[in-house]
């Protein structure tokens, strides 16, 4: 009977999964939080995602390294990378003494999920939404054929979302109007808040500027001023954008981004659940394919990308 | 016997049978001889597939379109899904298991020889269709492992030849795997095999009734075999307690390691590897042993010897010696058998 026992054991071991390196093992914690420095990260497994160019031509990306915790109501990921300058002034308008100029752009990384089951999405990752037929990339676009697919897109920005600590919760559909290949991308549900351009009507200049002075880097919601150039330097800089908070699923997500040293360590946290039907849905156990892209200092068709199919598990 | 029982006794006359089957008379050297529990171990087994296989029929969506949702909710969504699935997952496992051992020992004490040799080729069915079972079962999730493990059985039932195509579109219901290919192993596991293989038990525990355990090989067994214990309580506490062990550790292993799903089968996934369960695993080693033309030798004349094999043992060793270590050749063949099997496994998994 010893034997017995002993054989069925080492067949339940057996069947656990071999973990691959493309697998991000979540490991369980307590008191989750967006501290990057908590003691819970050092039990946590880390996958390292080389990020390739999605374009020919571009440069290959950093190593992403992730980690995941979990508890009985959140998530929370960790993701460390490589880069050299931090770009937070995303269209930034610089003034030369007589005018603006517009110019900068922001770091991102991207996470995208399926919203339910999706064989496509398990076996070919961000590819099976990614529509990049034919060399005009003006048509290419990212979503799904069918209305029963939709797909779980977060964009955490360096200079728009991470401020003020969300990530911006997406979701990509079907082209709703077939001219328009961003007509796939939806905002999650949201009851306020998200960024807003900062430019005036004739989109020559900002409208406001920060009641925090000409070195402030964002404009916080509350924060914003008119503008007045008569106290401005040459060469000072206002923000691109008015920021804040999305409520609702648009915001569900709550992150701090902080780079120094060369390297962005961002920490993501969400509910397992958040209720909404526009999100993907963790259930401790259920192994969740996922797709990472990094963008350093631009976006659109510019970015890099993991080449394989990523797995949350969890253990 | 209470008011309720005399009503019933006096209409059907059961208590009869009823106190027969429970004081059948066992042995006193099996009982107490885990060797011996093998078998009951592996109908308690069945039971366990077949209730909690009932409560998974209450979920399950035999479709293509819904049988990978069904299985995902049930395991994550159903108050206590994941320990049905668990047990049912698991215990298919261990029903491979004990079938195998309570196999084994019957090979190795020579139970199968006259007057035994229904009870033995009942086994060996039983045992196949254990295996069955397994096969069937695996695609049900819909998920990439079982799949694409039955394409590639499929194709493998494809390879046999004069009658490959006939076999292959048998168990597809078409070319390709699809709602034919689910419906007809949803009937076949849980409708067909069940049924057969409760036919099988009863007929096999008849036949056990009517020749009473085999007789004993060891002096020491043999002073023990003419004392006897009643079958109710002595064998039937042994068993339920053993039948709970069992279970404790079926729900052990659900809770412990989770009960596995793949993720939704990609029929375009062309990259995937397939793996059948361990089970089948030295199988799938041996065939790679067997490429291009030799494959017909591992497809069909492999499982065809070891099956003719088993069924025509009784009939070829006739003779009155059970002792193992008397009986080198059938001895040595089981072990070098169980050896090769455990080997084969190993190298595949």
């Amino acid at each position: 009977m010893k034997r017995l026992l002993l054989a069925l054991a080492i067949l339940g071991l057996g069947t656990l999964a071999l973990s691959q390196s493309t697998t991000l093992t979540a490991v369980r914690a307590s008191d989750l939080s967006l501290d990057a420095g908590a003691a819970y990260w050092t039990d946590a497994p880390t996958l390292e995602v080389q990020m390739v160019a999605a374009q020919e031509g571009d440069a290959d990306g950093p190593v992403v390294m992730l980690q995941a915790v979990y508890d009985n109501d959140s998530i929370a990921i960790r993701a460390e990378w490589a880069d050299a300058t931090e770009s937070v002034m995303k269209n930034a308008w610089t003034w030369d003494g007589t005018a603006f100029t517009k110019s900068g752009d922001e770091d991102r990384i991207m996470f995208a999920w399926p919203i339910g089951n999706n064989p496509d999405f398990a076996s070919k990752g961000c590819t099976a939404a990614c529509h990049n037929e034919g060399d005009d990339t003006s048509t290419w676009w990212m979503g799904s054929d069918s209305d029963d697919v939709r797909f779980d897109a977060w964009q955490w920005k360096a200079a728009r979302t991470n401020p003020v600590g969300y990530i911006d919760d997406k979701w990509w559909g079907t082209l709703t109007d077939p001219e328009d290949v961003e007509s796939s991308r939806h905002g999650d549900s949201r009851e306020g808040g998200s960024y807003a351009n900062n430019r005036n009507e004739e989109q020559t200049g900002p409208t406001f500027m920060s009641s925090e002075g000409t070195a402030a880097r964002f404009i916080v919601d509350g924060q914003q001023i008119e503008l007045d150039t008569s106290t401005l330097a040459v060469g000072d800089v206002i923000p691109g954008y008015i920021l804040a908070a999305a409520v609702g699923s648009r915001g569900d997500i709550a992150t701090r981004g902080v780079w120094t040293d060369g390297k962005w360590v961002v920490v993501l946290m969400r509910p397992l659940d958040t209720g909404h039907d526009d999100d993907t849905v963790f259930r401790v156990r259920r192994r969740t394919p996922f797709g990472l892209s990094v963008v350093d200092d631009g976006g659109g068709l510019s970015h890099t990308v993991g080449e394989e199919v990523l797995v949350l598990d969890w253990k | 016997m209470s008011k309720l029982g005399k009503w019933i006794d006096e209409r059907t006359g059961i208590s009869g049978p009823v106190r027969s089957f429970l004081s059948y008379p066992v042995p006193k050297y099996v009982h107490g001889n885990l060797l011996y529990t093998l078998g009951g171990l592996t109908a308690i087994g069945f039971l366990l597939q077949v209730v909690t296989g009932i409560l998974l029929m209450f979920y399950y969506d035999p479709s293509p379109e819904g049988a990978y949702n069904s299985v995902d909710y049930i395991t994550f969504e159903v108050p206590l899904g994941w320990l049905v699935r668990g047990v049912h997952h698991y215990g298919a496992s261990a029903m491979v298991i004990l079938a195998a051992l309570h196999m084994l020992r019957t090979y190795f004490m020579s139970t199968y020889k006259k007057p035994r040799e229904i009870n033995w080729l009942t086994g060996v069915l039983l045992l196949f269709l254990t295996l069955a079972f397994g096969f069937t079962g695996y695609l049900l999730p819909w998920d990439q492992k079982g799949y694409w493990a039955t394409k590639v059985g499929s194709e493998i039932a494809g390879s046999v030849p004069v009658i490959g195509s006939w076999l292959a579109s048998l168990m597809r219901g078409g070319e390709v795997l699809g709602q034919a290919t689910l419906t007809r192993f949803y009937a076949t596991h849980v409708v067909l095999l069940p049924t057969l293989v409760a036919i099988l038990i009863v007929i096999h525990i008849l036949q056990l009734r009517f020749h009473g355990m085999a007789p004993a090989i060891t002096e020491r067994a043999k002073r023990n075999s003419r004392k006897f214990v009643p079958f109710f309580p002595h064998w039937v506490v042994t068993d339920t307690i053993l039948g709970l062990g069992l279970l404790a550790l079926l729900v052990y292993l659900s809770w412990s390691q989770g009960v596995p799903l793949d993720f939704p089968a990609d029929p375009s996934a062309s990259d995937f590897v397939p793996r059948p369960e361990w089970y089948f695993l030295f199988y799938f080693q041996a065939l790679k042993y067997f490429p291009g033309s030799l494959e017909a030798v591992a497809t069909i004349l492999i499982p065809l010897f070891i099956f003719g094999t088993m069924i025509v043992l009784p009939f070829v060793d006739k003779g009155d010696e059970r002792r193992p270590w008397k009986k080198p050749v059938t001895t040595g063949v089981g072990i070098f058998y169980t050896v090769l099997i455990i080997v084969l496994t190993i190298l595949a998994w």
